[in-house]
């Protein structure tokens, strides 16, 4: 495969997908590890984020034909949207979301080598913290200290205001320093 | 702890988390991907070339206008032969019984007939005040019936 890292022909890309199998498959090869990542920090577990990443993009596949957006940016927050929507919709369910509690709680035993040398934290116990957000707040959270997104992405993707977005994580970050004292305690 | 929104990110950065993902279920997910894209182009066909093509869609806007403009042009025109015109004439039960007996009179022959049951009723009956009843004026026709048959 041909390498495409130039913006103008992932906007292309864009254009082509609706008609176009092949330019489908490109994008999906660009952004698969991203989709796959978002799942991953907002499921914890591997094996649902990769069932929630396989109903994104066949999601995508159904429905790329009605979408409007002309550019990789609007193709990119499109996606991270259908996706914030599926991993929302699997964690609805409250024993699902007690399965990857669960899971969480068991990996913390063996959670040294990913934690933070500084604080002291680690990944299982900040997802444990996070899971007591809300969902929308866990998905802005996500969105931009994960997956590294501008305030103005995620403002689009959530569907609310900038001013709203950086107010809004503002307080996330009050809660979830919380939180994270509940844990440890 | 974290103080700010950097020294969170820089927390997170640290964490090390293992987001990498299965070849295998890259590949699978690739060729479901595409099977269904093929399966909805299939079943979108049809519909997206009516809201592709501006000719189509301009035809199917005309198609709707003029069947809503047939629609109403129809409905208003039975609403028209439907609307009883005795009932704008017809105020009380002597009225309506008038009106009915000339509407049968035209009926049977036309204006002619109509005049010749006008010209009949003021014969036998005479003049009559408007405010007369049906029941009245009844009585009075078979009064002068059965004073004709005496012999």
């Amino acid at each position: 495969m041909a390498k495409i890292d130039n913006r103008t022909d992932i906007d292309d890309l864009v254009l082509r997908a609706r008609t176009d199998a092949d330019a489908l498959g490109w994008l999906y090869e660009l952004y698969y590890e991203r989709i796959f990542s978002f799942c991953v920090h907002r499921l914890f577990s591997k094996e649902t984020a990769e069932d929630v990443t396989s109903a994104v993009f066949l999601a995508v596949a159904a429905k790329i034909r009605t979408f409007t957006g002309r550019t990789e940016e609007d193709f990119r927050n499109w996606l991270y949207a259908i996706a914030a929507k599926n991993a929302n919709a699997y964690i609805r369910k409250t024993s699902r979301r007690n399965e990857l509690l669960r899971q969480a709680a068991g990996s913390m035993t063996d959670a040294v080598d990913c934690a933070d040398e500084a604080s002291g934290l680690d990944w299982p116990t900040l997802y444990r913290a996070i899971s007591k957000l809300k969902p929308k707040h866990q998905t802005i959270l996500t969105l931009r200290f994960f997956e590294s997104l501008r305030i103005e992405d995620i403002a689009e993707i959530t569907n609310t205001k900038d001013a709203t977005v950086r107010v809004t994580l503002h307080r996330i970050l009050k809660t979830l320093r919380d939180n994270l004292q509940s844990v440890s305690d | 702890m974290f103080e700010n929104e950097n020294d969170f990110k820089n927390m997170v950065e640290q964490l090390n988390i293992d987001t990498q993902p299965n070849d295998n279920h890259r590949e699978n997910l690739r060729r479901q991907i595409l099977s269904a894209f093929s399966q909805s182009r299939q079943a979108g066909t049809f519909w997206q070339s009516i809201t592709e093509s501006p000719l189509i869609k301009l035809a199917a806007a005309a198609v709707i206008i003029i069947a809503v403009g047939l629609f109403f042009v129809h409905r208003g025109s039975s609403e028209k032969v439907e609307t009883p015109k005795t009932a704008k004439v017809a105020k009380s039960p002597a009225g309506l019984t008038t009106v009915i007996s000339l509407e049968a009179a035209y009926r049977r022959g036309g204006l002619e007939a109509v005049e010749q049951q006008c010209d009949e009723a003021v014969r036998v009956l005479g003049a009559r005040l408007d405010g007369i009843s049906a029941g009245q004026l009844i009585r009075d026709f078979n009064i002068e019936k059965q004073e004709r048959e005496k012999p």
